[in-house]
């Protein structure tokens, strides 16, 4: 069963987010902010996909993202970034980090799954 | 800031303000005025600052937690209490999003902080000494009202552009793969 570490501060969308990917097989592991996220990657390297959300207490998920860049030894999980930001700058510097798609919220649960799938395939 | 500018910025919460609660399955109303309504029974708020070198403040929502629980999402079942507050924080974390969206395509990006959300009994903001204090009341299919306040101080350099130059911001709900 692959590993989707869920990273945001909201626990509903943390819940919508688990609740559609459970049912398609997928395992979730959820974190509440960015310092929270990183500990949870840290510890699970089978990580197949990170869904991270931007605006955070403690750490916001681009600060995550550029530190997980940063990592020696094993290459990071794939980023999908989950937001409501749409700015086309911090799309580009997430781009520019290494995320791997950039979802704005609200989602569609089939349309997420499909990037997931597409993501971890 | 112009009266053209008040103007479209009272456009801009609006359309956010229906687009929102349209998607979560609660569509509201026209704005309407303050007189004859009943602010006694309100018993949540949820509050985001945001911040840009002209602008500066903070979009709250005040309502009901019955009401705010009708647009939790029915796929995880009933709502516990720390849900429906949870979910009160989402929704002015959504409401801001879409603002800022539509603000950045008017030559102002928006930073924010994350949702502080506040219960009680008899919930409501005092008047507010802002240089834009900005009141929206909707009644809410199904009954009820939901409060919205976009309070800010505004440098006196803040404009709206009519449109700004460069890519448009990604839509709520679109998806883009690198």
């Amino acid at each position: 069963m692959k590993k989707i570490v869920v990273i945001d501060d909201s626990q509903t969308i943390r819940q919508q987010v688990a609740a559609a990917l459970r049912q398609a097989g997928f395992e979730i592991l959820e974190a509440v902010d960015g310092v929270d996220g990183a500990e949870v990657i840290d510890r699970t390297p089978d990580a197949a996909l990170v869904i991270c959300d931007v605006n955070m207490p403690k750490r916001n998920g681009l600060e995550l993202l550029e530190g997980l860049r940063r990592q020696d030894g094993n290459a990071p999980p794939p980023v999908l970034m989950l937001t409501t930001e749409g700015r086309p700058e911090l799309i580009e510097r997430a781009r520019k980090a290494g995320a791997r798609g950039w979802l704005v919220k609200p989602f569609k649960s089939d349309l997420l799954l499909a990037a997931v799938r597409k993501l971890t395939s | 800031m112009s009266s053209g500018d008040f103007t479209l910025l009272d456009e801009i919460v609006d359309a956010a303000a229906h687009g929102l609660f349209e998607t979560v399955g609660l569509p509201l109303g026209q704005v309407r005025e303050a007189s004859g309504r009943n602010l006694q029974d309100d018993d949540v708020a949820s509050s985001i600052g945001f911040t840009a070198p002209t602008l500066h403040g903070a979009v709250t929502l005040v309502t009901r937690r019955d009401i705010v629980a009708r647009s939790w999402p029915a796929e995880l079942g009933k709502p516990s209490e720390r849900d429906v507050c949870d979910w009160a924080g989402e929704l002015v974390n959504q409401l801001l999003g879409r603002v800022k969206n539509a603000l950045v395509t008017r030559g102002v990006a928006l930073d924010q902080s994350t949702p502080t959300v506040v219960v009680g009994r008899q919930v409501h903001r005092s008047p507010a000494s802002t240089t834009v204090a900005r009141t929206f009341i909707y009644d809410v299919s199904g009954g009820g009202t939901i409060q919205l306040y976009f309070d800010a101080v505004v440098a006196e350099a803040f404009s709206l552009s009519p449109s700004a130059e460069g890519d448009p911001p990604a839509a709520e709900g679109a998806l883009r793969l690198f």
